[in-house]
Protein backbone atom coordinates (compact mmCIF):
# COMPACT_ATOMS: atom_id res chain seq x y z
CA UNK A 1 0.00 0.00 0.00
CA UNK A 2 1.48 3.43 -0.80
CA UNK A 3 2.80 5.47 1.74
CA UNK A 4 0.81 9.10 2.17
CA UNK A 5 4.44 11.43 2.32
CA UNK A 6 4.65 12.74 5.79
CA UNK A 7 3.29 16.16 6.72
CA UNK A 8 6.17 18.67 7.50
CA UNK A 9 7.12 18.66 11.55
CA UNK A 10 5.53 20.88 13.94
CA UNK A 11 7.96 21.30 17.04
CA UNK A 12 10.35 23.75 15.14
CA UNK A 13 7.36 26.02 15.12
CA UNK A 14 5.66 25.26 18.30
CA UNK A 15 9.71 26.11 19.50
CA UNK A 16 9.29 29.47 18.04
CA UNK A 17 5.58 29.61 19.89
CA UNK A 18 3.55 29.66 16.50
CA UNK A 19 0.12 29.52 18.07
CA UNK A 20 -1.36 27.66 14.77
CA UNK A 21 1.76 25.71 15.17
CA UNK A 22 0.40 24.52 18.66
CA UNK A 23 -2.67 23.88 18.20
CA UNK A 24 -1.79 21.48 14.97
CA UNK A 25 0.68 20.07 17.41
CA UNK A 26 -2.62 19.30 20.03
CA UNK A 27 -5.13 18.12 16.98
CA UNK A 28 -2.11 15.72 15.68
CA UNK A 29 -0.62 14.11 18.53
CA UNK A 30 -3.40 14.63 21.39
CA UNK A 31 -5.17 11.78 20.35
CA UNK A 32 -2.51 9.53 20.13
CA UNK A 33 -0.51 10.61 23.23
CA UNK A 34 -4.25 10.22 25.25
CA UNK A 35 -4.13 6.23 23.33
CA UNK A 36 -0.52 5.61 24.75
CA UNK A 37 -1.30 6.61 28.63
CA UNK A 38 -5.10 5.56 28.43
CA UNK A 39 -3.57 1.75 27.77
CA UNK A 40 -0.37 1.99 29.33
CA UNK A 41 -2.03 3.39 33.08
CA UNK A 42 -5.65 1.78 32.42
CA UNK A 43 -7.23 4.95 33.42
CA UNK A 44 -8.80 7.40 32.09
CA UNK A 45 -8.60 10.13 34.64
CA UNK A 46 -4.51 9.00 35.53
CA UNK A 47 -4.14 9.52 31.44
CA UNK A 48 -5.67 12.81 31.25
CA UNK A 49 -3.64 14.32 34.03
CA UNK A 50 -0.43 12.43 32.16
CA UNK A 51 -1.77 14.22 28.43
CA UNK A 52 -1.04 17.74 30.29
CA UNK A 53 2.13 16.82 31.56
CA UNK A 54 3.53 15.24 28.32
CA UNK A 55 2.24 18.81 26.40
CA UNK A 56 3.51 20.91 28.93
CA UNK A 57 7.12 18.94 28.55
CA UNK A 58 6.89 18.92 24.58
CA UNK A 59 6.05 22.92 24.90
CA UNK A 60 9.49 22.57 26.75
CA UNK A 61 11.81 20.80 24.53
CA UNK A 62 10.02 21.36 21.07
CA UNK A 63 13.71 23.12 20.06
CA UNK A 64 15.11 19.60 21.04
CA UNK A 65 13.35 17.84 18.22
CA UNK A 66 15.66 16.60 15.70
CA UNK A 67 14.17 14.74 12.60
CA UNK A 68 17.67 13.34 12.04
CA UNK A 69 17.26 11.37 15.01
CA UNK A 70 14.07 10.37 15.06
CA UNK A 71 10.30 11.01 13.19
CA UNK A 72 8.24 13.02 15.15
CA UNK A 73 5.71 11.24 16.07
CA UNK A 74 8.52 8.93 17.89
CA UNK A 75 9.88 11.98 19.34
CA UNK A 76 6.25 12.53 20.71
CA UNK A 77 5.98 9.03 22.04
CA UNK A 78 9.54 9.17 23.96
CA UNK A 79 8.45 12.33 25.83
CA UNK A 80 5.15 10.42 26.40
CA UNK A 81 6.63 7.44 27.65
CA UNK A 82 9.01 8.99 29.71
CA UNK A 83 5.94 10.60 31.89
CA UNK A 84 4.12 7.88 31.44
CA UNK A 85 6.82 5.61 33.45
CA UNK A 86 7.76 8.06 36.30
CA UNK A 87 4.01 8.97 36.48
CA UNK A 88 3.16 5.18 37.08
CA UNK A 89 6.67 5.06 39.33
CA UNK A 90 5.73 7.86 41.36
CA UNK A 91 2.19 6.77 42.06
CA UNK A 92 3.27 3.52 42.83
CA UNK A 93 0.41 2.10 41.09
CA UNK A 94 0.06 -1.18 39.20
CA UNK A 95 -1.48 -1.66 36.25
CA UNK A 96 -4.33 -4.01 36.42
CA UNK A 97 -4.25 -7.67 35.28
CA UNK A 98 -7.37 -8.35 34.61
CA UNK A 99 -8.69 -7.77 30.74
CA UNK A 100 -8.37 -3.77 29.82
CA UNK A 101 -11.83 -2.43 30.48
CA UNK A 102 -14.48 -2.17 28.04
CA UNK A 103 -14.22 1.71 27.58
CA UNK A 104 -10.38 0.62 25.96
CA UNK A 105 -11.27 0.85 22.14
CA UNK A 106 -10.29 -2.61 20.44
CA UNK A 107 -8.14 -1.91 17.83
CA UNK A 108 -9.97 -1.99 14.76
CA UNK A 109 -8.15 -1.49 11.55
CA UNK A 110 -5.12 0.57 10.35
CA UNK A 111 -4.16 3.48 12.59
CA UNK A 112 -4.81 6.75 11.65
CA UNK A 113 -1.37 7.78 12.00
CA UNK A 114 -0.66 5.61 9.20
CA UNK A 115 -1.73 8.92 7.31
CA UNK A 116 0.95 10.92 8.89
CA UNK A 117 3.88 9.53 9.70
CA UNK A 118 6.09 8.08 6.84
CA UNK A 119 7.63 7.45 10.04
CA UNK A 120 10.68 5.22 8.36
CA UNK A 121 11.62 4.20 12.21
CA UNK A 122 8.39 2.36 13.32
CA UNK A 123 8.43 0.74 10.01
CA UNK A 124 11.69 -0.78 10.80
CA UNK A 125 10.57 -1.17 14.35
CA UNK A 126 7.70 -3.13 13.16
CA UNK A 127 9.76 -4.85 10.65
CA UNK A 128 12.17 -6.23 13.68
CA UNK A 129 9.70 -6.65 15.44
CA UNK A 130 8.02 -9.20 13.33
CA UNK A 131 11.41 -11.01 13.44
CA UNK A 132 11.67 -12.20 17.52
CA UNK A 133 10.41 -14.99 18.19
CA UNK A 134 6.37 -14.96 19.54
CA UNK A 135 7.60 -15.27 23.53
CA UNK A 136 9.92 -12.33 22.90
CA UNK A 137 7.73 -10.24 21.29
CA UNK A 138 4.92 -11.11 23.39
CA UNK A 139 7.30 -10.15 26.33
CA UNK A 140 8.01 -6.81 24.65
CA UNK A 141 4.78 -5.99 23.73
CA UNK A 142 3.51 -5.91 27.69
CA UNK A 143 6.62 -4.22 29.03
CA UNK A 144 6.40 -1.76 26.00
CA UNK A 145 2.42 -0.81 25.38
CA UNK A 146 0.92 -2.11 28.69
CA UNK A 147 3.84 -0.98 30.96
CA UNK A 148 3.47 -4.02 32.89
CA UNK A 149 6.63 -4.84 35.30
CA UNK A 150 8.93 -7.50 35.06
CA UNK A 151 7.26 -9.44 38.07
CA UNK A 152 3.96 -8.87 36.53
CA UNK A 153 4.90 -9.95 32.96
CA UNK A 154 6.56 -13.01 34.52
CA UNK A 155 3.22 -14.06 36.05
CA UNK A 156 1.25 -13.71 33.25
CA UNK A 157 3.16 -15.50 31.18
CA UNK A 158 4.42 -17.98 33.38
CA UNK A 159 8.47 -17.05 32.22
CA UNK A 160 10.87 -16.75 35.37
CA UNK A 161 11.59 -13.07 35.10
CA UNK A 162 15.13 -13.16 34.31
CA UNK A 163 13.67 -14.84 31.10
CA UNK A 164 11.43 -11.58 30.69
CA UNK A 165 14.37 -9.18 31.35
CA UNK A 166 16.55 -10.87 28.86
CA UNK A 167 13.88 -10.52 26.20
CA UNK A 168 13.09 -7.12 26.76
CA UNK A 169 16.52 -5.99 26.84
CA UNK A 170 17.53 -8.35 23.73
CA UNK A 171 14.04 -6.85 21.65
CA UNK A 172 15.07 -3.26 22.12
CA UNK A 173 18.85 -4.18 21.47
CA UNK A 174 17.54 -5.71 17.71
CA UNK A 175 14.92 -2.59 17.25
CA UNK A 176 18.25 -0.25 18.70
CA UNK A 177 20.27 -2.04 16.00
CA UNK A 178 17.71 -1.71 13.26
CA UNK A 179 17.25 2.17 13.90
CA UNK A 180 20.55 2.88 14.33
CA UNK A 181 22.29 0.80 11.61
CA UNK A 182 25.20 -0.20 14.07
CA UNK A 183 24.97 -3.39 16.12
CA UNK A 184 25.47 -3.31 20.17
CA UNK A 185 29.17 -3.15 21.36
CA UNK A 186 29.52 -5.67 24.17
CA UNK A 187 26.75 -7.15 25.84
CA UNK A 188 26.35 -10.21 24.28
CA UNK A 189 24.89 -11.74 27.40
CA UNK B 1 36.65 -1.29 20.03
CA UNK B 2 37.39 -3.75 23.42
CA UNK B 3 34.34 -3.33 25.79
CA UNK B 4 34.39 -4.33 29.44
CA UNK B 5 30.98 -6.94 28.84
CA UNK B 6 30.01 -6.95 32.78
CA UNK B 7 30.05 -2.91 32.79
CA UNK B 8 28.61 -2.43 29.30
CA UNK B 9 26.19 -5.21 29.90
CA UNK B 10 24.83 -3.47 33.29
CA UNK B 11 24.55 -0.25 31.04
CA UNK B 12 22.75 -1.65 28.33
CA UNK B 13 20.27 -3.26 31.40
CA UNK B 14 19.43 0.07 33.34
CA UNK B 15 19.26 1.23 29.71
CA UNK B 16 16.52 -1.10 29.21
CA UNK B 17 15.09 -0.59 32.44
CA UNK B 18 14.51 3.23 31.88
CA UNK B 19 12.70 2.91 28.71
CA UNK B 20 9.85 0.56 30.00
CA UNK B 21 10.26 0.38 33.64
CA UNK B 22 11.57 3.15 34.83
CA UNK B 23 14.56 3.33 37.27
CA UNK B 24 14.91 4.02 40.72
CA UNK B 25 17.14 7.22 42.17
CA UNK B 26 19.88 4.46 42.97
CA UNK B 27 20.11 3.20 39.68
CA UNK B 28 19.74 6.59 38.21
CA UNK B 29 22.94 7.33 39.78
CA UNK B 30 24.32 4.53 38.98
CA UNK B 31 23.43 4.62 35.55
CA UNK B 32 24.77 8.11 35.20
CA UNK B 33 28.06 6.65 36.48
CA UNK B 34 28.20 4.08 33.68
CA UNK B 35 27.36 6.75 31.38
CA UNK B 36 30.55 8.86 31.77
CA UNK B 37 32.68 5.43 31.29
CA UNK B 38 31.33 4.51 28.35
CA UNK B 39 30.49 7.86 26.61
CA UNK B 40 29.72 6.56 23.14
CA UNK B 41 26.73 4.71 23.87
CA UNK B 42 23.78 6.83 23.28
CA UNK B 43 21.63 6.69 26.31
CA UNK B 44 18.37 7.71 24.10
CA UNK B 45 18.42 4.96 21.83
CA UNK B 46 16.90 2.23 24.12
CA UNK B 47 14.07 5.04 24.80
CA UNK B 48 13.88 5.65 20.96
CA UNK B 49 13.78 1.92 20.63
CA UNK B 50 10.68 1.28 22.80
CA UNK B 51 9.08 4.79 21.18
CA UNK B 52 8.95 3.13 17.96
CA UNK B 53 7.76 -0.31 19.22
CA UNK B 54 5.34 1.57 20.75
CA UNK B 55 4.29 3.30 17.91
CA UNK B 56 4.88 -0.17 15.63
CA UNK B 57 1.79 -1.30 17.84
CA UNK B 58 -0.27 0.84 15.74
CA UNK B 59 -2.39 2.59 18.82
CA UNK B 60 -5.70 3.97 17.87
CA UNK B 61 -6.24 7.16 18.52
CA UNK B 62 -8.86 8.51 21.13
CA UNK B 63 -10.58 12.18 20.74
CA UNK B 64 -9.85 14.66 23.19
CA UNK B 65 -12.78 14.78 25.08
CA UNK B 66 -13.90 19.23 24.97
CA UNK B 67 -12.51 19.56 28.47
CA UNK B 68 -9.31 18.26 28.28
CA UNK B 69 -8.42 20.53 24.94
CA UNK B 70 -9.23 22.99 26.63
CA UNK B 71 -6.99 22.12 29.64
CA UNK B 72 -4.21 21.86 27.34
CA UNK B 73 -4.73 24.93 25.04
CA UNK B 74 -5.06 27.03 28.03
CA UNK B 75 -1.26 25.28 29.53
CA UNK B 76 0.20 26.28 26.18
CA UNK B 77 -1.28 29.70 26.16
CA UNK B 78 0.18 30.16 29.86
CA UNK B 79 2.99 28.57 28.51
CA UNK B 80 4.04 30.57 25.60
CA UNK B 81 3.12 33.55 27.74
CA UNK B 82 5.60 33.50 29.88
CA UNK B 83 8.82 36.05 28.53
CA UNK B 84 11.33 33.42 29.20
CA UNK B 85 9.55 30.53 27.30
CA UNK B 86 9.47 32.27 24.08
CA UNK B 87 12.13 33.14 21.46
CA UNK B 88 14.69 36.12 22.22
CA UNK B 89 13.43 39.35 20.99
CA UNK B 90 15.17 42.29 20.48
CA UNK B 91 14.85 44.35 23.65
CA UNK B 92 13.91 48.40 22.93
CA UNK B 93 16.48 50.75 23.20
CA UNK B 94 15.00 52.44 26.54
CA UNK B 95 15.13 49.32 27.95
CA UNK B 96 18.51 48.30 27.19
CA UNK B 97 19.09 51.91 28.83
CA UNK B 98 17.34 51.81 31.75
CA UNK B 99 18.82 48.27 32.22
CA UNK B 100 21.90 50.03 32.42
CA UNK B 101 20.52 52.49 34.71
CA UNK B 102 20.06 50.07 37.02
CA UNK B 103 22.69 48.31 37.08
CA UNK B 104 25.18 51.08 37.71
CA UNK B 105 23.23 51.50 40.94
CA UNK B 106 23.17 48.11 41.58
CA UNK B 107 27.05 48.25 41.03
CA UNK B 108 27.42 50.86 43.43
CA UNK B 109 25.03 49.18 46.03
CA UNK B 110 26.81 46.02 45.82
CA UNK B 111 29.99 47.94 46.25
CA UNK B 112 28.85 49.19 49.68
CA UNK B 113 27.50 46.06 51.12
CA UNK B 114 30.75 43.87 50.11
CA UNK B 115 32.59 46.18 51.87
CA UNK B 116 30.28 45.76 54.95
CA UNK B 117 29.99 42.34 54.47
CA UNK B 118 33.87 42.00 54.43
CA UNK B 119 34.24 42.71 57.98
CA UNK B 120 32.55 40.01 59.27
CA UNK B 121 32.54 36.18 58.77
CA UNK B 122 30.77 34.84 55.77
CA UNK B 123 27.57 33.07 56.16
CA UNK B 124 27.14 29.93 54.52
CA UNK B 125 25.34 31.19 51.46
CA UNK B 126 28.66 33.51 50.54
CA UNK B 127 31.07 30.85 51.33
CA UNK B 128 29.09 28.54 48.63
CA UNK B 129 28.91 31.58 46.11
CA UNK B 130 32.85 32.33 46.72
CA UNK B 131 32.76 28.55 45.81
CA UNK B 132 30.56 28.45 42.77
CA UNK B 133 32.36 31.55 40.99
CA UNK B 134 35.81 28.87 41.34
CA UNK B 135 36.19 27.39 37.66
CA UNK B 136 37.22 24.13 38.63
CA UNK B 137 34.22 23.36 40.68
CA UNK B 138 31.41 20.59 39.75
CA UNK B 139 27.94 21.58 39.81
CA UNK B 140 25.37 18.48 40.22
CA UNK B 141 21.47 18.41 39.97
CA UNK B 142 18.55 16.60 40.32
CA UNK B 143 16.14 16.28 37.46
CA UNK B 144 12.97 18.44 36.76
CA UNK B 145 10.36 17.50 37.21
CA UNK B 146 7.62 19.27 34.96
CA UNK B 147 4.63 20.19 36.37
CA UNK B 148 5.83 19.75 39.90
CA UNK B 149 7.47 23.56 40.81
CA UNK B 150 7.32 21.97 44.27
CA UNK B 151 8.36 18.77 44.08
CA UNK B 152 11.89 18.52 46.58
CA UNK B 153 15.07 19.67 44.38
CA UNK B 154 18.82 20.31 45.16
CA UNK B 155 21.79 21.20 43.53
CA UNK B 156 25.55 20.87 45.15
CA UNK B 157 28.79 22.25 44.04
CA UNK B 158 31.70 20.45 44.85
CA UNK B 159 35.66 21.17 44.65
CA UNK B 160 37.73 18.33 44.44
CA UNK B 161 40.64 20.16 44.61
CA UNK B 162 39.68 21.73 47.78
CA UNK B 163 37.74 18.94 49.54
CA UNK B 164 35.13 21.48 49.71
CA UNK B 165 30.92 22.36 49.13
CA UNK B 166 28.15 23.39 49.35
CA UNK B 167 24.51 21.52 49.31
CA UNK B 168 21.36 23.39 48.43
CA UNK B 169 17.79 22.15 48.42
CA UNK B 170 14.08 23.02 48.74
CA UNK B 171 10.51 21.66 48.90
CA UNK B 172 11.79 19.19 51.09
CA UNK B 173 9.08 18.35 53.85
CA UNK B 174 10.53 19.78 57.43
CA UNK B 175 11.60 17.23 59.71
CA UNK B 176 11.61 17.15 64.30
CA UNK B 177 15.41 16.93 64.48
CA UNK B 178 14.24 14.87 67.88
CA UNK B 179 12.75 11.51 65.60
CA UNK B 180 14.61 12.42 62.13
CA UNK B 181 17.06 13.92 60.23
CA UNK B 182 17.99 14.19 56.37
CA UNK B 183 21.18 12.70 55.59
CA UNK B 184 23.62 13.65 52.95
CA UNK B 185 25.53 10.90 50.94
CA UNK B 186 28.15 11.00 48.08
CA UNK B 187 28.79 8.00 45.36
CA UNK B 188 32.00 8.67 45.17
CA UNK B 189 34.04 8.14 42.05
CA UNK B 190 36.32 4.88 42.45
CA UNK B 191 33.99 2.99 45.51
CA UNK B 192 31.41 0.88 45.13
CA UNK B 193 28.10 1.94 44.76
CA UNK B 194 26.57 0.11 47.40
CA UNK B 195 29.27 2.27 49.56
CA UNK B 196 27.90 5.98 49.49
CA UNK B 197 30.04 8.53 51.61
CA UNK B 198 28.49 10.06 54.11
CA UNK B 199 28.42 13.89 53.72
CA UNK B 200 26.58 14.47 56.60
CA UNK B 201 23.18 14.74 58.67
CA UNK B 202 21.23 18.42 58.75
CA UNK B 203 17.77 19.91 59.54
CA UNK B 204 15.51 21.50 56.75
CA UNK B 205 14.24 24.98 57.58
CA UNK B 206 10.44 25.41 58.37
CA UNK B 207 10.33 26.43 54.47
CA UNK B 208 11.31 23.57 53.49
CA UNK B 209 14.99 24.54 52.22
CA UNK B 210 18.32 24.21 53.29
CA UNK B 211 21.71 25.11 52.77
CA UNK B 212 24.37 23.09 54.11
CA UNK B 213 28.03 22.46 53.71
CA UNK B 214 29.27 18.88 52.41
CA UNK B 215 31.38 17.39 55.16
CA UNK B 216 32.54 14.15 54.40
CA UNK B 217 34.86 12.11 56.50
CA UNK B 218 36.89 10.56 53.88
CA UNK B 219 38.69 12.54 50.99
CA UNK B 220 36.43 12.25 48.31
CA UNK B 221 38.26 11.32 44.46
CA UNK B 222 35.42 12.91 42.41
CA UNK B 223 31.78 12.55 43.28
CA UNK B 224 29.43 11.47 40.80
CA UNK B 225 26.58 12.26 42.71
CA UNK B 226 24.94 13.50 45.84
CA UNK B 227 21.80 11.93 47.32
CA UNK B 228 19.81 12.44 50.33
CA UNK B 229 17.50 10.55 52.20
CA UNK B 230 15.55 10.60 55.74
CA UNK B 231 16.98 8.80 58.30
CA UNK B 232 16.50 8.48 62.10
CA UNK B 233 17.84 11.58 64.04
CA UNK B 234 21.66 11.71 64.12
CA UNK B 235 21.90 9.68 60.70
CA UNK B 236 22.66 5.88 59.63
CA UNK B 237 25.52 4.16 58.48
CA UNK B 238 25.87 2.31 55.69
CA UNK B 239 25.22 -1.31 56.72
CA UNK B 240 26.88 -4.51 55.01
CA UNK B 241 23.99 -4.72 52.68
CA UNK B 242 23.93 -1.19 51.59
CA UNK B 243 21.15 -0.27 52.52
CA UNK B 244 20.06 3.75 53.62
CA UNK B 245 16.81 5.03 53.29
CA UNK B 246 14.89 6.00 50.22
CA UNK B 247 16.35 8.92 48.17
CA UNK B 248 14.43 11.70 48.76
CA UNK B 249 16.98 14.38 45.86
CA UNK B 250 19.54 12.60 43.80
CA UNK B 251 21.84 15.31 42.33
CA UNK B 252 23.54 14.39 39.36
CA UNK B 253 26.59 16.19 37.64
CA UNK B 254 25.41 19.14 35.55
CA UNK B 255 28.38 20.94 34.94
CA UNK B 256 31.10 22.19 34.11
Amino acid sequence: MPTEPAPPPLLPRVATGDGAAVRECLARYGGLVLALARRFLGNATDAEDVTQDVFVELWKHAGRFDPACASEPTFVTMITRRRLIDYKRRAGRRPPLEPLPAAVPERTGPSPFGEIDGRDDVARARRALGDLKDDQRNVILLAVEDGLTHEQIAERTGLPVGTVKTHIRRGLMRVREVLTGTPTTGGNR
Amino acid sequence: MTADPVTIDRLYDLLADRATVGLTAAEAAELSTLQTRWPHVDPTEFDRAAAALHLATDPAPLPLPPHLLAKLEAAAAAHFARPNERPAQRRTTAFYWAVCGWSCAATVLIGFVALQLSRREPTVAEKRDRLKADPTVAKYASADKPGEPNAPAGTVVFSTAKQQGYLELKGLKPNDPTTSQYQLWVVDKGRAFKEPVDGGVFDVNPDGTALVAVRSPLRLQGPAAFAVTLEPAGGVVVSEDGKVGRFVVLMTRAGP
